[in-house]
This record gives structure tokens, sequence and C-alpha cells, in this order.
């Protein structure tokens, strides 16, 4: 029996992800990743004596969107306290956050596993509070290095109920959350970047129990994959405890990828006391209810409404809809060019297919492309309307791509794409085949319906593939039947 | 020593020239300074650059300012662009700040001419300047004695005639203590009316910057001068400060209260004596006086330990930055490859023992299992404090009582006994912990007893926001009473 | 009221290297100091709640908008007495159980670049 088997995990996650401001969170620094170390720093986050912080509206703005996108309540007043300790890249020997009074709480949040079960976790709380530094330990050497660039850059830090129950839960929370605050406009959430990282909280106890075990810490986890491995780490560490007859110590751990094991950072003793306060130096902040209202009302479509949207009023099959929802920009896309087609399964199919095989082979997201939805649509309904084959069509995505000062008739016309629908010159074609496969024509009128087929084949040849299947078979079935 | 006002006034008409006046106060702080020890660093040169802007600025005919010409020292917390900011500190020795503070920006634009950086408490953690890590100043009246703390070093330049104004900041007396012990007058703005932006800070829902001067309508123009809201600090309020140097001083009808708590029988008897002449001062001017039976003020009696925990709380966070890490020296101790012992060592070595002392009171009041006890109980009895003072303030314009518990002591008499220094601070710290503007002005020396011959000073408390008002009543009271006493140093040069 | 492992604490939370001796005699201090300050639990402060700010606005956040401090390097790195290409020099930060160290802050991992599939 695996661990997983005879235990039930507990599982609470500790999100901190970094908000889509220009400046940082008590400074007019610019909030940017990758710059060379201490060049985005100034007096305030660099702890100078005599420096004030001052409040970013926008964070704050960004905090309630967060909020009200994960079903939270905004507290009308907001305020800030010091968490206090000492470390190198927080140089003021203590973070600005909030301790008591969170922006937001009492939130709720669904998402579905990957069975598609559906699943809901509560948002205790999701609290502003400014990053620290970046320490760099270079080998082999008695020191280490600290860039306070990313000192200051304002955080959400969202903490989750212990709702969840297994790793696979755990990361389809995270996924379905990231995903909710990029279409919130919240949060870029690139992990690579460190805009997104969590700390897992989990304890154990046995299925059959209602006893809740002792729960561990492991922080700082800035990929899917290694939520996914410390979690299960942490399950058969916590198990094997356990089943040799000791008991689960509250620790904070660290986990090691290239080992897939955690190990304890730090005992509950030396835990820390921060003394918590309020911060001073910053009043109550007034959060509008008024305000709050409106931004609410503006809040994007999120992504779990647009998925139901797609598949149940739209019907869109499942895999394109989760495909159209995994990024707000694909379905932004496709609701573009939906105004002009009216056809959701068609415009879906483009969209899926040539548009994404164009912004892949460019090189360039879908938004830089030439190809406008406005221009998506005239390809689509070319199609739709028999103007063209579906092959003539892919034909003529690429080249309404490279050449986007010409309309997509008109390209189809100088490549010789368009489709034969037209009764005119379809109905000599068809008249001249059925004379000339007059044999075949007869054995047809006796009975042999399979026959239709090879007929319409001979006029498609005829019509060097130009015809339009559908209206062809159409024309020979009235043609052949009068 | 000529009045700020009077300085500036001669120096936009062309009377003064701005350069003379430097040197002149160059010459006086280098003569003087000898026996007061007032200055860290004189900062000659960058008192002749803006002389010499000033200068310019007159050629050009453009206007030079409220305070063109005028010499203002700064405390030693408060930053000047590449000046020193030791905040009386090893920690800070050698540290020289990046940027402006708000009221060294709102001095030179006024041409002011900033002269030296003068001592003060380290951390002004203090209320004789002995605290210094950088040894005391002496008081100008007898330099045996202290001048207070922890700005006793502009208080002392000030009553020695070496500049007619300069800065300093109050958490908990430190502007009007001193003020009182060097015979001038102090004034502590309401809290939030002028900007800490570049003030090091100590207790930040405390500090206040204010002006010292040897006239009270000096502490006035400067006052006008650095009061504003400032966008880069967050507690400054907005909208219009009322301009206390167009305030009508006139104290007729002004109703004063002289609550029986500030006549303490901690207080000396000379001191009492002072004070009640000064009363009388103001009746004389028309105000309407009343002592308040005790019972107006109860929680006043509480005001040492409820200042000291909030203040030494808010300062063991705001201290945690000096950690050799990002600035300013680092412990030369051997052993210190480890980061914590790093820590450690830097700050044992180069904080000195009040500094020490009190970042430990502030830890242990915030601590797990003690804060509910100690830092949220005090800011509790502080609402208590507030809001007794606003009742009271239904009634009265503004109240009245001694500054100091004690005339200037001597150098060493309170220093090895921490709590016997905090007591100082028994009729100030009420008004800081509500925030309220608050002014000292000379009146008078102690007639006989331990403080015989030496300044006593009137506090005068209004509501907040009500800074014009103070500072008119102030000068309303100089006006009646005459030029204050000038000490031995000073002389008798007006 | 402080006894010796309090102090200790104390201490090793403010990051204070004080000497058996020296962290003796602050115990005294403090108890003395604490003494006279133990009159405040007496004062009745029920209901009466804690005073922070003695503010007289709530507060305008700022707009969001860069303001770079200029030369920020040059200006501020070397106000630190260890500083080499342009990182700020400190002991080393060596992560593991250590008695009041803050490990808040643990080594993030280089992040798997495919890792945000959805």
């Amino acid at each position: 029996m695996t661990a997983d088997m005879r235990w039930r995990s507990v599982i609470g996650l500790e999100v901190h992800v970094q908000l889509s401001t220009a400046s940082k969170m008590f400074c007019r620094c610019e909030a940017r990743f990758g710059a060379p170390p201490n060049t985005l720093i100034c007096p305030v986050c660099t702890s100078q004596p005599g420096t004030l912080p001052t409040l970013n509206g926008e964070a704050l703005r960004l905090g309630v969107l967060a909020g009200l996108a994960l079903g939270c309540t905004i507290d009308p007043s907001t305020k800030f306290d010091r968490k206090n300790y000492f470390y190198p890249d927080l140089p003021k020997g203590y973070q600005i956050s909030q301790f008591d009074r969170p922006l937001c709480r009492d939130g709720h949040f669904k998402f579905s596993t990957e069975e598609g079960e559906p699943r809901e976790v509560n948002i205790v709380r999701a609290h502003l509070e400014e990053d620290s530094g970046k320490i760099i330990h270079p080998e082999g050497v008695n020191f280490s290095l600290v860039d306070l660039n990313r000192a200051g850059t304002p955080l959400l830090e969202i903490v989750s109920g212990p709702d969840l129950h297994s790793p696979d839960e755990a990361m389809a929370y995270l996924q379905e959350l990231r995903r909710t605050l990029r279409y919130a406009g919240v949060a870029d959430c690139d992990m690579e970047k460190g805009g997104f990282r969590c700390d897992a909280n989990i304890s154990i106890m046995p299925v059959d129990s209602d006893t809740l075990g002792t729960r561990t810490e492991t922080k700082n986890l800035n990929s899917f994959r290694f939520v996914a491995g410390a979690l299960q780490a942490e399950i058969e560490r916590q198990a094997a405890v356990l089943e040799s007859g000791g008991t689960v110590i509250q620790e904070t751990m660290a986990y090691d990828p290239d080992t897939g094991k955690t190990s304890v950072l730090r005992s509950k003793e030396d835990a820390h006391d921060y003394r918590y306060f309020p911060e001073p130096d910053l009043p109550e902040f007034r959060v509008d209810p008024a305000w709050v209202a409106e931004l609410s009302a503006g809040l994007p479509e999120l992504p779990r409404a647009r998925q139901t949207r797609y598949a149940v009023d739209l019907g869109l099959n499942k895999r394109d809809a989760d495909t159209l929802v995994a990024e707000k920009e694909l379905g932004d896309y496709f609701e573009a060019t939906l105004e002009f087609t009216k056809k959701p399964k068609e415009t879906a199919n483009w969209l899926l297919t040539e548009l994404l095989r164009l912004s892949n082979d460019r090189k360039l997201p879908i938004h830089e492309l030439n190809t406008t939805p406005a221009r998506l649509a005239e390809l689509v309904n070319l199609v739709a309307s028999g103007g063209v084959s579906i092959q003539a069509g892919r034909l003529l995505a690429t080249a309404m791509e490279e050449q986007p000062g010409q309309s997509a008739e008109q390209l189809a016309q100088s490549m010789d794409l368009v489709q034969l629908s037209d009764d005119g010159a379809l109905r000599q074609i068809v008249e001249q085949v059925i004379e000339s496969e007059s044999s075949v024509v007869e054995r047809y009128r006796s009975g042999n319906v399979g026959l239709l087929n090879a007929l319409l084949g001979s006029v498609m040849k005829a019509s060097r593939g130009k015809a339009n299947p559908k209206a062809a078979r159409q024309l020979l079935l009235d043609t052949l039947d009068s | 020593m000529l009045s700020a006002t009077s300085i500036a006034a001669r120096v936009r008409s062309g009377e003064f020239d701005p350069q003379d006046v430097t040197e002149e106060a160059i010459a006086r702080l280098q003569e003087r300074d000898l026996e007061v020890h007032a200055y860290l660093d004189p900062d000659i040169e960058r008192a002749r650059q803006l002389a010499d802007r000033v200068a310019e600025t007159l050629r050009r005919g453009d206007d030079p300012g409220r305070l063109a010409g005028v010499p203002i020292s700064l405390k030693d917390n408060m930053a000047v662009h590449g000046a020193t900011l030791t905040a009386g500190s090893k920690i800070l020795e050698g540290y020289r700040a990046p940027y402006d503070s708000f009221v060294a920006q709102r001095l030179i634009a006024e041409g002011a001419v900033l002269l030296g950086r003068t001592n003060l408490d380290e951390f002004a953690m203090g209320a004789s300047t002995e605290n210094s890590a950088y040894g005391p100043t002496r008081n100008p009246w007898d330099t045996d004695r202290v001048p207070g703390g922890s700005s006793g070093g502009s208080a002392a330049a000030v009553a020695a005639g070496i500049v007619p104004v300069a800065l300093g900041s109050e958490t908990g007396g430190s502007i009007r203590q001193p003020a009182a012990l060097c015979g001038i007058t102090g004034f502590k703005p309401t809290f939030g009316s002028v900007s800490r932006r570049g003030l090091v800070a100590f207790g930040s829902s405390l500090d206040v910057i204010g002006p010292l001067a040897a006239h009270a309508q000096d502490a006035a123009l400067v006052y006008d001068v650095i009061a504003g809201h400032d966008p880069a600090d967050a507690t400054t309020w907005t909208g219009t400060r009322p301009s206390a140097t167009t305030e009508k001083a006139d104290l007729e009808g002004l109703r004063i209260g002289i609550p029986e708590e500030f006549l303490d029988e901690a207080v000396d008897s000379r001191v009492l004596e002072s004070v009640s002449t000064a009363i009388k001062t103001l009746e004389e001017g028309g105000a309407i006086t009343k002592v308040i039976p005790k019972g107006a003020l109860p929680s006043m009696h509480h005001s040492i330990p409820v200042y000291y925990l909030v203040a030494c709380s808010e300062a063991s966070s705001n201290l945690a930055r000096f950690d050799g890490m990002h600035f300013g020296p680092t412990s030369e101790s051997k052993d210190t490859l480890d980061l914590l012992a790093r820590y450690c060592a830097t700050r044992a070595d180069l904080f000195g023992p009040e500094v020490r002392r009190r970042i430990a009171l502030g830890t242990f009041a915030l601590s797990a299992g003690y804060a509910d006890a100690w830092y949220k109980k005090s800011l509790s009895v502080r609402r208590l404090i507030l809001n007794e003072f606003t009742a009271l303030f239904g009634d009265y314009d503004l109240l009245a009582g001694p500054t100091s518990p004690f005339g200037a002591f001597k150098i060493g008499e309170r220093s090895q006994d921490a709590y016997s220094m905090y007591l100082c601070d028994l009729l100030t710290a009420p008004a800081c912990l509500a925030g309220l503007p608050s002014v000292s002005v000379p009146c008078g020396l102690a007639r006989k007893g331990t403080y015989k011959g030496l300044p006593v000073g009137l506090s005068l408390t209004g509501p907040a926001g009500q800074d014009h008002r103070v500072l008119a009543a102030a000068r309303a009271f100089e006006a009646i009473r005459g030029t204050p006493e000038r000490s031995p140093i000073h002389g008798d040069d007006a | 009221m402080i006894d010796t492992e309090l102090l200790e604490r104390l201490a090793g939370l403010s990051r204070l290297g004080l000497s058996e001796k020296e962290q003796a005699s602050l115990r005294k201090e403090l108890e003395s100091i604490l003494a006279h300050f133990q009159s405040i639990q007496e004062v009745d402060t029920e209901g009466v709640e804690p005073l922070t700010h003695v503010l007289m606005d709530s507060g305008e956040p700022a707009a969001d908008v860069v303001a770079p401090f200029d030369d920020a390097r040059a200006r501020l790195v070397p106000l630190s007495a260890n500083h080499r290409e342009g990182f700020f020099v400190v002991p080393r930060v060596v992560e593991g159980p250590q008695p009041g160290a803050s490990a808040d802050h643990t080594t993030v991992h280089d992040a798997d670049p495919g890792d945000e599939d959805i």
C-alpha cells in the first residue's frame, strides 16, 4: 500500500503574488525583474536613515481586484503593520505587511481537478506587503551578495484554508488561481521571474480518522512541480515518521528539487517572535465601498465563467473551450472574431489551428500578428460561405498573414482558390461529367447510389479541385434525379 | 544677536551682505563653541556656499526668500545632502546623507544659510545631551551644567548667541526642555504639521521637528517656512497651516488653564515660582487664567511609562536598520565572518548604553506574551490622555505650566540613573503623546535654590492644528515681558 | 519580571551582542524601570481603543508613477562598508536551524521554464 492510500492529507497554501504595478509598494522605484544589481533602488527601499514609506495606490487597487476575483470581503479601511526580523535582504529590519486587518478576507474559490471534478477552497485572507531583496551565494567563498532591486516590490499574499487534499488538487488550485489573477489583470504570475511563489502547509491523518495531524510548512516554492514534489515528499516523510511510531514536529522545511526530499530548516522553538505592531509611518487608508463596487462591476469575465459559457452557450467541445480559456488573450481574440462571424465552432476551429500555427511559426503572440480578429473573421466567413474549400483556406491563412494589405477575397482570386459554388459554372461541369460518364450514371440510376461519390470525384477533378463539394453533390443529385 | 527676522529684512534690503553675516556667525561659532561644544561638525564650506548663493540671487534681482542670509543650525539627525548624519551615534560615524530632508529643502529655498551640525543625545534618546557618543554639550549659562536634551546642541548654539535660530526634534520633550534649560523659545508643532522626511526616526508616532530661537517671532517665522504637507511623508496632514508670523499676537480674552497636574510635587519650588510670575504676566496681557483643580488630567500621572513604552517600542523597530550591512560602519571585532555575530557585534559595539537599554525595553514591550500588557496597554492609556486634553480644550484656549520639573542640572548628576533622567519628560511627554502643539518660552531666572540664576521655561499648549495661535501667545508673552535674559556667553549684544 | 533567559532572548531578538556582565546589569536596569512603569496596569482601560496614530487625516495613496533615484547604484551602494561589483557584501548566509536567525527566505531555486503548462 502506498503512503497515499493509508493517509489523508490536509493541505493549505500561501501564495505570494507580485502585483503588476510600475513602481514599488512604498517608493517610486521601478518594479522590474532582471535589471543589473542595485540599479532600481533609492533611499527609501535601501532603508537610509530618515526615509518614510508612501503607499502605491495601484497596488491597493490591484489588491482589491484580486480579492473581488476570489470572492472576498474587502475591508473598508485598511492598515499596515510591521513584521520585525533581521535578514540581509530586508534592509529596514522589518517588513511592512498587514497583520490583524488584511485587505481581503473570507473568500471562496472554485476550481476543477484534472479529471473535471469541482472543488471549492476558502480564501482565508489576502493581504498586501512588500517583497524582500535577493541574496546570492557564490560558490566557494565565505560571503553572500545582496541585490535590493526586488526589495519593496508589491506583493499580495493569498492564504487558502486547509481545504486541499492531494498534491494534484494543490496543483489544480494553483493553476486556476494563477489563471484567475492573470484574467483579472492583477498580476502576470510569471514564475520564472519569481512573480508567483508558494508556501505549502501539510499534515496527514489516517483515512478513517477525524483528528488533524501536526502540520509542517515548506517555503518559497516557485514552480508547480516543486509544490507537488514538496507535498509528495512531505506526505511520504510524515507517513514514515508516523508509521515508525514517531510524532510529526511542527517545523519549517526546505525542499531540494534535486533530491526530491524535504529537510528541516527551522523548528518551532526557533520560530520567530515578529512583534507585529501598527505601522506608525502610514495612516489608515479608506477603501470606499462605492469604489469597490465599481471595481467589482468592471471585473472581466473570469476563466471558469468563460469556460462554461463557451461549452454551454456556444456549444464548443470541452477541449476547445479549455484551450481558449487557458489564456485571457486567446479568449478575447476569439470573442472579437466572433463579433464578425457569429459562428462559434468554425471560429474556434480556425483560431486553434491556423492562427496558433501562424503565431508559432512567426514566433509572435497572437495580438502582434498581422491577422487581426477582423481578418481572421474574413477567412472564417469565406470558408463557411463556400467561397473557398477548407484546404484552400489553410493556404489563404498564410497568405493573408504575409500580405496584410490584401483582402481575403482578393487573395483567393489571385491565388485561384475561389471555389465554384455558383450554379452557372458548376452546372456546366456537372452536366459535362454526366454526359461523359454515361455508364456510371446509368449504373447509379439503376440503384448503385454509392457511385455518386465517384461522380463527385470526377466533378472535383474536372474543376481542378475548385468545386464546392457540397454544392456539387447537391447539383449532381438534382440533375441526376430529374 | 539680531533676530532672524531682522537679519533677513536687512539682507533683502541690501543693508547686510549675506556673506558678511555668515562670516560673523562662523567666527562666533569658532570662538564660543570651544566652551560649549554645541557642534559636531561646523560644516563651514556649506554655509559659505549657501551664503554665496543668496548673494548671487540678490545680484540677479530675484527674491532671496523669507530667511535670506539667516544662519541656522540643524540637529545632526536631520538629513542634509552630503553633510554628516551621526544622530549622535558611532553607528553612523562617517555616514553622509545621500538626500535632503524636507526641512532642509524648505530652509534653503528661503535663503537660509545652514551652519553646522548640532550635538544631540544618541538617536535623540535623552534629556541632557550626555548620551551623545561624541561628548556632551555644555549649558551656556553654566558650563558645568547640561543644556537639556536631546536637542541640547541646538539649544546651546542659540543660547550662546552663535545663531539666532536652530532646528531641533521632539519625541518626549527634546525641543522644549532644552529650550527651557537654556533660556530660549522652543516650539514643538502639532504632529504631522512638519514633514519627518529626513529625520532619523526615534518614536515615529511622536517625533516632530521644530524651531529653537532667541526671539519668539523667529520661532514663528521658521515654523511658517518648514511647516506644510509633504506627499513623501504620509503622516503630514493636508490643508494649509495658518501663518504664525502674521497671526495677531494678542492675549486679550484668551482662556488659559493651568491644570494642577502640571504643578506636580516633583516640580522644583523655584521653578514653580517663576512660572507663577509668568502666569501673572499673561494676565497683564489680558488673558483669563485659572488653575484647574486636580482630576481633569488624571492619566497624565502615567505619561512617563506610556511615553517610554510607546517610544521605545517604535524605536526598537526603527533602529533595526542599523546593522552594518547596507550603510554606515560595521564592527571591527574579529569573528564577524558569521552573520549573526556580525549583527550582534556591530550593534553592541556601536550603540551606546542608553540606546541599548531602550531597544531592549521596546523589544520587551512588543514581545509575544508581553505586548498586550505593555505596548497595547500603553496605547490605551495614551488615548485616555488625548481624550482628557480634548475635553479641556472645550473650555480653554491654552494650557499652561512649567516646561521642566527642574532647571539645568549638573553634568553627571542624573546620568547614572536612567529613570531619574526619564523624569525630565514628566511635563512635556503628555503633549507629545497627544500630538499637540506646545511652546516653551523663557520666563525668567530662578531666584533662589538649586537652580538659582538659571533659566525657567513656561509651557503653553494648544489644541491640534492651532500652532499659529500657540506661537502668537508666545510672541505676545515676550512682547509684554521684554527680551529674555541672555546667557553670559551670549552676552548683551541684543 | 525579567529573568536571565528572557533578557537573553530579548538580546537575541534585537541582535545586541552583550557580554554576560552587560546582560546582567541590563536585566537589573530593566527590572528597575519596569517596576516604576508597573503603575499603568492599574489604569482602567476597559473598552478604550489603543491610540496608534494621532493623525488628522486618513491617508491618500500615491500615484503609481516611476520616479527613479538618479545614479542610484553609484550613490547608495558605496555607503556600505562592504560592497563589490554593485552588490552589498554580507557574511555568508547559511540556511539551516539557527537560534534566533531568520530563515524566512530560503534559496529560491530556479523554476523549470516549461513548468507553467496549463
